[in-house]
C-alpha cells in the first residue's frame, strides 16, 4: 500500500514539479523493494513455522494411530472373551454391546495421551451390536474398574475410542463376522526429512492463493489510490461552483470519512487490510488537502505559506502519532514521508528546513524507542536528499562552486545537526539482531556519506576541507571509542574505519601535488604500530588496508608517470626509485618481520591475506624501484640480486610468498634478459659486447646460485629446476647471439657437456634434461648449417657438424644418471642424432647419384662398430641408413640415364648398393632369435629386388623376363651352393615373376607367321627351360625346398614350366590346331611322369586332356563358321589329330594306372581328382572318344553319321576286349545302341534311301559282329565284370 | 657334373636368347593383350553355343539395328556435297558386295563425315558405317570393297547379333522394348571383336569381295598400310613406370580390342589367296568418286 500511495503522490506532484515526482518514484521503488524483502523474510519464517507444525502434527498422528491399533486389538480380545463368557454363563448378552459404542470425551479421561489439536477420527469401526442406539456423551456411564466384571471392556479401551461417528443405522450391518475385519489399519507414517515436491493440488492451491492475494490485498489498494486520485482531480477541476473553501472542505471530509471508515474496519480481522488501506488513503487525502489549501489555485484558502506548512506538518505529525498505534513501521514511515514531502514542496526559505530537523529528531526518537532502524535509514535519506534538493533549487546544478551564499552557515549547521542526531542515534541504540546491526551500519555509513556529498555540493571554502575531514574523522574515531564503551564492537569498527578513512582522505586536500604516498604510509605505519601496542586488530587492519591502498596508489598513479619518465630518459630515476624502494621495504617489514615477531596478532585469515598482498606489493615496488634506479641491461642484474636475496630470505621466513616472488622475479629476469640484454647486439645499439656477456653470465650464475636455496626451502624440485632451465636458456641464447654462426652448435654441445658433468657430480637429473635439449638444438643447428652453408672448404662446411656428431657419440653413454631403460634411450637418441648428422652431411656433400653408395658405406661402418663394440642402436641406425640408401636408389638412381666410361651409372651404383646390402646381411649384428627368424635376409631380399628392378630398367621389355629368370637361376644356384634358403626363395620369386611377365610382354610379341624363331619363342622358351631346370634341381636335389609354408614350390615350378609351354603353343599355333598341339604334350607329360616318377606331370596331362576336350568341343566343333565347312582339314584333320594323338597316348596312361598312391582324404573334389589320377587311362580314353563321337555327329554328312558311330562302336568294343576294360566295352555298346536308336527315330524316316540302306547294313553288321564277339568272349568278359 | 653341365647349357641358352633379344631393333609393346586375348576367346567360345540356341530372328535384329543406327546417324550431322558423293560411292560399292552375302538383309551403308575416324564398323540388321578418315587412306575401290566386305561378314556371321545378345543379357535388357536399347553404346560395335571373329570376318570378307569381282589384293594393300601405321604409332615403353601405366591403360579398354596382330591378318589373307589361287588377280580398280555438279548453285 505505501508504495502505491507514494506513486499516487508522485502522480499528483507531477503536475507541479517533475523533480519531486521523480523523487517520490524513487522512494516508492525503494519502499517496494524493502517491502518485498520484508515480506520474503516473513514468508520464510512462516514457512519454517508451518513445517515445524506439520512435523509435530505428523508425529502426533503417528502416535495416535499406534495407540488406536493397540486399543482395537484389546477391544477384539475383550469381545472374544465376552462371547466365550456369554456362551458359558446364563446371563443375557444384551447388556454387553451397550457399552461398546460409548465415547468418552478427552477432557474426562486423565490417562489420555497429550491432547491433539483436533479430535482424531476412528477409521471405520463398525458397531458391534446392531440394535445399539447412539449414546450421547452426557449419558455415558462413568468408567468402572477393569476387573469389575468379566467380559467388560476396560477403561483404557473406552477412553481412546472417539465417538466422532456417533452411530450407524442398525439395519445396515446386523452383526459383523469378526470384529477385526471392520478395522482398517492405517498406512505407516512417513518421516522423510526431505521437502516433498509440490503436488498438482498444491500448485493449484498456490495459484488460488495468488488470486486471493490479488483480490483481497491489491485490488482494494488500487481502488483506493484511484479513488483518491479521482476525488482530488474532481475536486480541483470539476466542482468549480463549490469554490476553494468548499473543495477543501469536501476533500477534508472525504479524507476524514475514509480515515474513519478505515479505523472502523481495522477493528475486525476480516476487513483489517481494507481498513488500513482506507486509513492510508484518508491520511493521504487529508495531507493533500492541507497542501492544496495553499499551493493549488482552485483550493487556495490559506494565504500564508508558513501557516500552510504548519498545517501540513500538523497533519503529518498527527498521522505519525496515529500510525504509531498500529505499530506499523511502514505506516509511520509513510506519515514521515508525507511530512518530508511537505517540506520539499514548500522549502522556500532555509527556515523551512528546520522542520526537517525536527522530523529528524522525531524519527530518531521513534526509531530508537521502537527499534525501527529501517525508518531511520529512510529518515537519513529523506533529510539529506531534502536538503540537497533545497540546495539544488538555490544554487543550481553546479552547486555553490566555491561561491559564498547567505544561507551557507545555516545550511551547514542544519547538516551538522542532522549528522550529530543520526550519529547519536547510532551510538545509543540497542541492537538485538544481526539484521538490526546491519541496517544500523548502513544508516551510519549513509549519514557520513550523504553529509560529505551535500557538503561538497555547497562547498564554499575548499581550503577548509582538509580540516573538516580531519575533524570529522577524529569525531568518528571518538564516537567509535564511545561505541566500544557500549560494547558495540561493530559500531566501533565501522566508525574507526570511517574515521581513519576520512583522515586519509583529508591528506590530498592539504598536500595536493606532493608525495602523498609517504604520508599515507606513515599513517598506515602509525595505525599498525598502534594496533600492535594496543593489541587492537582494527587499527592494525586499518594500517594494513591503508598500506594496501598506498600500494594501489603507487600502481595506479605512480607507475605510469614512471614509465613516461623512463621513456624520455635512460638515466636513474632516483626520486621515484627511492620512493618505491622505501615503500617496498616498508611493505616487506609489515609483511614478514612483524608477523614473525608477533605471530599471534596475525593469526586470522584476513590479516594474513593483507600481509600476503603487502608482501607481493613489496616485491613489486622493490623491483620497480630497482628498475627506476638501475637502468637498461643492469636492471636484470639488479633483479637477479634481489632474487638471490629473496631466495635466501626465504630460508629464514619460510613463506610461500617470498618463494613465489623469487620465482616470479626469476621469470621476470629471464624475460627481461631475453627482451633487453640479449637482443641488443642484434639491434645494433651501442651497448658493449662484453658487458652483455658479463651481465648475462652473472644473471645465469645468480639463477644457478638461487636454485639451491629455493629448492631447499620448500622441498620441491621444480623451482630449482625452473631456475636452472632459465639459466641454461639464457646461456644458450647468449651463445646463439655471441658465438660465430657456424660454431654455435659446437658451443651448445659444449655447454651441454658442461651441464652433464655438473649433473653427474651433483646428481641433478634436470641438468641432464637440459643437456638433452642442448644436444637437440645443437643437432638441429648443425642440420640447418649443413643445409645453408655452401661456401668455404670442406672442413669449414661440415667440421662443426662432424664435431657435434663426434661429441654426441662421445657423451651418449654418459648422458644420463640412470642405468636402466631410460638411460639407454637417452644414449640411443644421442647416437641417433649423431648418425643423422653424419648422414645428412653426406647428403649435402655428395652427388645424389653416388649418395646411396656412401650411405651404404656408412651403414657398413656402423654395423661393424655395432658388432665389434656391441652397440645395439648403431645396428638399428645401420638399418635406417641402409633403407635411406635403398630409397635413394629407387627414387633417384634408377631414373638416371647418365653413363660413365660407357657404363650406366645406374648399373654401377645399384650394383654397389646391392653388394653392400649382401655384405650387410652378414655383418649386421642380430641376436639369436632374430637370426633364427632370418631377419638379416631382409637385406638380401632388398638387394635381389634391386637387382630385379635394375634388370627391368636396363633391359628391353622383351628381355626382362629372361633376365629375371637368369637372376632367379643365379640366386637359386648360389643359395644351393651356400645352403642359404632365403636366396633360393628369392630365386623362386624371380622365376615366378619372370613367368608372370611373359603373359604381359613376351607371349604377345609375335613375329611373322611361320617364324618359329620369333621374339616370343626366343624369350619364352629359355624361361621354360630355366623353370624346368630349377624344378629338376629341387625335385632330385638334396635340399628340402619342396614346400615353403603352404606353397609346394616344386609343383608350382613344374606347373609354371608346363603352362609356359602350353601358352607358347596357344599363341604360336593357329587357332584350330591348338588342341592338336596341346594333345602332343599329353604323351610327353605322361612319359615324363613315367620316367621321372613324378605325379605332377600326370596331373598336368589330365588337366591338359580336360583343356583339350573343352577346346575341341567349344572351339573346333561348335565355333566354326555358320556357312562354310572349312574343308576336310577344318572338319576332321585339326581335331582328329588331337584325338589320334591322345589315343596313341593310351598305353602310357595304362602304365600309370594306379601308379601313384591314391589320396582318400580331403573333400569330394580332391577325392575325385585323386581318383582321376589313379585311373588316367579313363581320362585319356574318354576325352578323345567323346570328341570323336561329337566330331562324327557334327562334321560327317548326315547320312553317314550312324555308320560312323557304328564303326566307332565296334572299334571301341574291340579295343575294350583287347584291354579287358569294362568301361570301354560299355562305351562301345552304348555307341551301338545309340546307333540303333538313331536309326529307329531318325534315319528310318529322314535319310535318303541309299543312305538309309547303307546305314542299316553297316550297322547291322556291326551289331552282329559285336554280338558275336561278345558271345565268344562271354566268359572272359564275366571275369572282368 | 651333369648338374653343372645342365646349368651351363640352360644358362647359356638363356644368355644367348637375352643377347639376341637385346639386339633386336625394337621391342614389342607391353600390353595385357595376351591375357585379354585368351579371356576374350574363351568368353566367345563359351557363349557361342547358347547363342546359336537362343538366336534372335532376323526381323528382330533389323529392328534393333535400325534403332541403334538412327541414334548414331542423328549424331553425325549433315553432309557436304563432297561427302554426299563419297557416301554414294560407298553405297554403290557396298551394294555390289552385299549382293553376295549369305544372309539377305536390308544392308545400308553410311559415311561418317570425320577425317579423324579411321575405322569402320557394322551394326546388327545390316547397317555398315565407314569413317572418312579410313577412306582417305584408300587408293583403290578394291580396298573399300574389302573393308565393306569385312564389316558385312560381321553381320553375316552373326557377330553383331551375338554382341547384342551378350550385352542385353549382361545388362538385363529386353530386346522387345526398343527404348531399352538406348543403353547400349555404339562404342561396343566400334571396338571390334575377338581375334577369331576378326580373322573369320577377314577370311570370309575376302571371299565375298572376290565374289563381287574385286581383287583380293585390295585387302592385302590395306592391311599393309595398317601394319605401317602400327609401327609408327605404337608406343614403346622405355621404363618400368611407363610399362605399368601403359599396361594399366590397355587393360582397362583392351577387352574388346583384341584384334589379332595385323601381321597375322596379312598372313591369313595371303594364305587364302594362295590356297584359292588368286595370285593373278592383282589388278585393282581406282578409287573414283563421281561428284555431281549443281548448276543452280552456280
Amino acid at each position: 500500500m505505501p508504495e502505491l500511495i507514494l506513486l499516487l503522490i508522485a502522480l499528483v506532484s507531477l503536475a507541479f514539479s517533475a523533480e519531486s515526482a521523480v523523487f517520490f518514484c524513487i522512494v516508492a521503488v525503494a519502499v517496494a523493494i524493502y517491502r518485498r524483502q520484508t515480506l520474503r523474510n516473513d514468508f520464510e519464517k512462516f514457512q519454517s513455522n508451518l513445517t515445524e507444525q506439520a512435523d509435530a502434527l505428523r508425529r502426533e498422528i503417528h502416535w495416535t494411530r499406534d495407540k488406536l491399533e493397540k486399543v482395537t486389538a484389546q477391544v477384539a480380545e475383550l469381545r472374544a472373551s465376552a462371547e466365550q463368557g456369554a456362551a458359558v454363563s446364563t446371563e443375557s448378552p444384551r447388556v454387553e454391546p451397550a457399552a461398546v459404542p460409548v465415547a468418552t470425551p478427552q477432557t474426562q479421561v486423565p490417562q489420555a495421551p497429550p491432547p491433539s489439536p483436533k479430535p482424531v477420527e476412528t477409521p471405520k469401526i463398525a458397531p458391534l451390536a446392531p440394535e445399539a442406539k447412539p449414546v450421547a456423551p452426557p449419558t455415558v456411564a462413568p468408567p468402572r474398574p477393569p476387573m469389575e466384571k468379566p467380559g467388560e471392556i476396560p477403561v483404557a479401551a473406552r477412553t481412546v475410542t472417539p465417538p466422532v461417528v456417533p452411530s450407524t443405522p442398525p439395519t445396515q450391518q446386523p452383526r459383523p463376522a469378526t470384529p477385526a475385519a471392520s478395522v482398517q489399519a492405517p498406512p505407516p507414517p512417513s518421516f522423510r526429512s526431505q521437502k516433498p515436491q509440490p503436488t498438482f493440488t498444491e500448485r493449484l492451491r498456490k495459484a488460488l492463493d495468488l488470486e486471493e492475494t490479488l483480490g483481497t490485498n491489491w485490488l482494494n489498494k488500487l481502488g483506493v489510490v484511484i479513488l483518491v486520485l479521482g476525488v482530488a482531480l474532481f475536486g480541483m477541476y470539476e466542482l468549480s461552483e463549490l469554490g476553494p473553501h468548499g473543495k477543501v472542505l469536501l476533500l477534508a471530509a472525504l479524507g476524514a470519512a475514509m480515515l474513519g471508515a478505515g479505523i472502523y474496519l481495522d477493528r475486525g480481522d476480516r476487513y483489517r487490510i481494507i481498513g488500513r488501506t482506507a486509513i492510508g488513503g484518508g491520511w493521504a487525502l487529508l495531507f493533500f488537502t492541507s497542501y492544496g489549501a495553499h499551493h493549488v489555485d482552485a483550493m487556495h484558502v490559506i494565504q500564508s505559506e508558513p501557516t500552510d506548512l504548519m498545517l501540513m506538518l500538523g497533519v503529518a505529525i498527527a498521522m505519525a502519532l496515529h500510525t504509531l498505534r498500529y505499530r506499523s513501521q511502514v505506516v509511520t514511515g509513510l506519515a514521515f514521508l508525507l511530512a518530508y514531502s511537505t517540506i520539499t514542496l514548500t522549502q522556500d526559505t532555509v527556515y523551512a528546513l528546520t522542520a526537517g530537523a525536527a522530523l529528524a529528531v522525531g524519527i530518531v526518537i521513534i526509531a530508537v524507542r521502537m527499534q525501527w532502524y529501517e525508518l531511520e535509514v529512510f529518515g537519513i535519506l529523506s533529510s539529506y536528499l531534502n536538503h540537497m534538493y533545497w540546495l539544488y533549487k538555490l544554487l543550481g546544478m553546479q552547486g555553490a562552486n566555491h561561491h559564498p551564499f547567505p544561507e551557507f552557515t545555516a545550511s551547514t549547521a542544519i547538516l551538522a545537526f542532522y549528522w550529530l542526531v543520526y550519529r547519536f542515534s547510532y551510538i545509543v541504540r540497542k541492537i538485538e539482531t544481526p539484521l538490526q546491526e546491519n541496517i544500523s551500519a548502513v544508516a551510519a555509513l549513509l549519514n557520513t556519506l550523504l553529509l560529505l556529498v551535500v557538503m561538497k555540493f555547497q562547498s564554499v571554502h575548499p581550503e577548509l576541507a582538509f580540516f573538516a575531514l580531519l575533524v570529522l574523522g577524529a569525531l568518528e574515531l571518538g564516537f567509535g571509542q564511545a561505541a566500544l564503551a557500549r560494547r558495540r564492537r561493530t559500531a566501533f569498527t565501522l566508525l574507526s574505519i570511517l574515521g581513519a578513512s576520512l583522515m586519509i582522505m583529508a591528506v590530498p586536500f592539504r598536500y595536493s601535488g606532493e608525495n602523498r604516498a609517504i604520508l599515507w604510509m606513515i599513517g598506515a605505519e602509525a595505525f599498525i604500530a598502534a594496533g600492535i601496542i594496543l593489541r587492537e586488530n582494527v587499527f592494525r587492519r586499518i594500517g594494513n588496508v591503508t598500506a594496501l591502498l598506498v600500494a594501489l596508489h603507487i600502481v595506479v598513479l605512480e607507475v605510469v608517470p614512471l614509465f613516461r619518465q623512463r621513456a624520455v630518459t635512460s638515466g636513474p630515476l632516483t626520486h621515484s626509485g627511492t620512493l618505491l624502494l622505501t615503500a617496498g621495504i616498508l611493505f616487506y617489514l609489515n609483511a614478514h618481520p612483524l608477523r614473525l615477531r608477533w605471530p599471534e596478532l596475525y593469526s586470522e585469515w584476513v590479516d594474513q591475506q593483507m600481509l600476503m598482498a603487502q608482501s607481493y606489493f613489496g616485491a613489486f615496488t622493490l623491483a620497480l624501484g630497482l628498475w627506476a634506479i638501475v637502468s637498461w641491461e643492469w636492471t636484470a642484474l639488479a633483479w637477479a640480486v634481489l632474487m638471490v636475496a629473496l631466495a635466501f630470505a626465504n630460508l629464514r621466513y619460510k613463506t610461500v610468498d617470498i618463494y613465489q616472488q623469487a620465482l616470479l622475479l626469476a621469470v621476470s629476469v629471464t624475460v627481461r634478459t631475453f627482451w633487453v640484454n640479449l637482443p641488443s647486439a642484434l639491434a645494433g645499439t651501442n651497448h658493449e659486447h662484453m658487458p652483455r656477456v658479463l651481465i648475462v653470465s652473472l644473471i645465469s650464475a645468480a639463477m644457478y646460485f638461487s636454485a639451491w636455496p629455493l629448492g631447499k626451502a620448500q622441498g620441491e624440485r621444480w623451482p630449482r629446476n625452473l631456475l636452472t632451465w632459465f639459466a641454461t636458456a639464457l646461456l644458450a641464447y647468449l651463445i646463439a647471439t655471441d658465438v660465430q654462426h657456424r660454431w654455435v652448435c659446437v658451443a651448445w654441445l659444449g655447454l651441454g657437456v658442461a651441464l652433464l658433468a655438473s649433473a653427474r657430480r651433483c646428481r641433478l637429473d634436470h641438468l641432464c634434461y637440459q643437456e638433452h635439449f642442448l644436444a637437440l638444438f645443437a643437432t638441429i643447428s648443425a642440420w640447418a648449417k649443413l643445409d645453408v652453408v655452401v661456401s668455404g672448404s670442406l672442413m669449414q662446411r661440415i667440421a662443426p657438424s662432424l664435431l657435434v656428431a663426434a661429441g654426441l657419440y662421445a657423451v651418449s653413454r654418459k648422458a644420463s644418471l640412470w642405468t636402466d631403460r631410460r638411460g639407454q634411450w637417452v644414449a640411443y637418441l644421442h647416437t641417433w642424432a649423431a648418425t643423422s648428422l653424419v648422414a645428412f652431411a653426406a647428403y649435402v656433400e655428395f652427388q645424389a647419384i653416388v649418395l646411396p653408395v656412401v650411405w651404404m658405406g656408412f651403414a657398413l661402418v656402423l654395423a661393424w662398430i655395432a658388432r665389434r663394440f656391441l652397440v645395439k642402436e648403431l645396428a638399428a641406425q645401420a638399418h635406417v641408413i641402409s633403407a635411406l640408401a635403398v630409397i635413394q636408389t629407387v627414387t633417384v638412381v634408377f631414373h638416371s640415364e647418365a653413363r660413365v666410361q660407357g657404363l650406366s651409372e645406374r648399373l654401377l651404383v645399384t650394383c654397389g648398393v646391392m653388394a653392400a646390402l649382401y655384405v650387410m646381411s652378414r655383418l649386421v649384428p642380430m641376436n639369436e632369435e632374430q637370426r633364427k627368424l632370418e631377419l638379416h635376409h631382409v637385406y638380401t631380399w632388398v638387394a635381389s629386388t634391386l637387382g630385379a628392378v635394375l634388370l627391368w630398367y636396363e633391359l628391353q621389355p622383351l628381355s626382362v623376363a629372361v633376365g629375371w629368370a637368369l637372376l632367379g637361376l643365379l640366386l637359386f644356384e648360389v643359395g644351393t651352393l651356400r645352403n642359404v634358403r632365403q636366396l633360393r626363395f628369392q630365386g623362386y620369386v624371380a622365376l615366378f615373376s619372370s613367368f608372370g611377365r611373359i603373359f604381359v610382354v613376351n607371349l604377345a610379341a609375335g613375329g611373322q607367321p611361320g617364324d618359329w624363331l620369333s621374339p616370343r619363342m626366343l624369350t619364352v622358351v629359355p624361361v621354360a627351360l630355366i623353370l624346368f631346370f630349377v624344378y629338376s634341381q629341387i625335385a632330385f636335389g638334396e635340399d628340402s625346398d619342396s614346400s615353403i609354408g603352404r606353397f609346394n614350390v616344386t609343383a608350382m615350378l613344374a606347373y609354371a614350366g608346363s603352362i609356359t609351354v602350353v601358352s607358347i603353343l596357344y599363341f604360336q599355333v593357329s587357332s584350330p590346331w591348338i588342341a592338336a598341339a596341346w594333345a602332343v604334350l599329353v604323351p610327353i607329360l605322361l612319359g615324363t611322369s613315367i620316367v621321372l616318377e613324378k605325379e605332377v606331370f600326370l596331373q598336368q596331362a589330365i588337366l591338359l586332356s580336360v583343356a583339350i576336350f573343352s577346346r575341341g568341343m567349344i572351339h573346333n566343333l561348335f565355333d566354326g563358321s555358320y556357312f562354310t565347312d572349312a574343308g576336310w582339314k577344318g572338319r576332321f584333320a585339326e581335331l582328329g589329330t588331337a584325338i589320334v594323338v591322345m589315343l596313341i597316348s593310351l598305353p602310357l596312361a595304362y602304365r600309370l594306372k594306379r601308379h601313384f598312391t591314391r589320396n582318400e582324404k580331403g573333400n569330394a573334389i580332391l577325392r575325385f581328382v585323386s581318383k582321376l589320377i589313379s585311373r588316367p587311362e579313363q581320362v585319356i580314353f574318354f576325352v578323345p572318344i567323346v570328341l570323336l563321337t561329337f566330331m562324327l555327329a557334327l562334321k560327317m554328312r548326315a547320312g553317314m553319321v550312324t555308320v560312323a558311330w557304328g564303326m566307332e562302336g565296334v572299334a571301341v568294343f574291340l579295343l575294350a576286349l583287347a584291354l579287358n576294360e569294362r568301361s570301354f566295352r560299355l562305351t562301345g555298346l552304348a555307341l551301338l545302341m545309340l546307333c540303333v536308336g538313331k536309326i529307329m527315330v531318325i534315319d528310318a524316316w529322314r535319310l535318303a534311301p541309299r543312305d538309309r540302306y547303307l546305314t542299316f547294313i553297316v550297322l547291322g553288321l556291326a551289331l552282329l559282329g559285336v554280338s558275336f564277339l561278345y558271345t565268344r568272349y562271354r566268359e572272359t568278359i564275366r571275369q572282368y565284370l | 657334373m651333369k648338374r653343372v653341365l645342365a646349368f651351363i647349357v640352360v644358362a647359356g641358352i638363356a644368355v644367348a636368347a637375352l643377347y639376341v633379344a637385346q639386339r633386336r631393333p625394337q621391342s614389342p609393346p607391353v600390353s595385357s593383350n595376351a591375357i585379354v586375348e585368351v579371356a576374350a576367346d574363351v568368353q566367345r567360345d563359351v557363349s557361342r553355343v547358347p547363342m546359336r540356341v537362343t538366336r534372335m530372328s532376323d526381323d528382330q535384329e533389323i529392328q534393333v539395328g535400325n534403332e541403334l543406327a538412327a541414334r548414331y546417324v542423328s549424331e553425325s550431322g549433315t553432309l557436304s556435297p563432297m561427302q554426299l558423293a563419297l557416301q554414294r560411292y560407298v553405297v554403290r560399292v557396298g551394294g555390289a558386295v552385299a549382293l553376295h552375302a549369305k544372309r539377305k538383309l536390308p544392308y545400308q551403308f553410311h559415311l561418317i563425315p570425320s577425317h579423324d575416324m579411321i575405322n569402320a564398323f557394322a551394326l546388327p540388321g545390316g547397317h555398315v558405317f565407314v569413317g572418312e578418315g579410313l577412306l582417305d587412306m584408300m587408293m583403290s575401290e578394291d580396298e573399300l570393297a574389302s573393308v565393306l566386305a569385312h564389316e558385312l561378314e560381321h553381320i553375316d556371321q552373326y557377330h553383331c547379333a551375338e554382341r547384342v545378345q551378350v550385352e542385353t543379357q549382361a545388362r538385363q535388357l529386353h530386346l522387345g522394348v526398343l527404348g531399352e536399347l538406348a543403353q547400349l553404346p555404339i562404342a561396343l560395335w566400334q571396338a571390334g571383336y575377338s581375334k577369331d571373329q576378326e580373322l573369320e570376318a577377314d577370311r570370309e570378307g575376302l571371299l565375298l569381295a572376290v565374289s563381287a569381282s574385286y581383287s583380293p589384293f585390295g585387302m592385302v594393300r590395306l592391311l599393309e598400310k595398317f601394319s605401317r601405321m602400327e609401327q609408327e604409332y605404337v608406343i614403346h615403353a622405355r621404363s618400368p613406370e611407363q610399362e605399368l601405366s601403359q599396361l594399366a591403360v590397355q587393360s582397362l579398354g583392351g577387352y574388346f580390342r583384341s584384334h589379332p596382330p595385323t601381321s597375322e591378318r596379312l598372313a591369313q589373307a595371303n594364305h587364302v589367296i594362295e590356297s584359292e589361287k588368286w595370285q593373278d588377280r592383282k589388278q585393282l580398280k581406282p578409287f573414283r568418286v563421281e561428284y555431281e555438279t549443281n548448276a543452280s548453285a552456280r
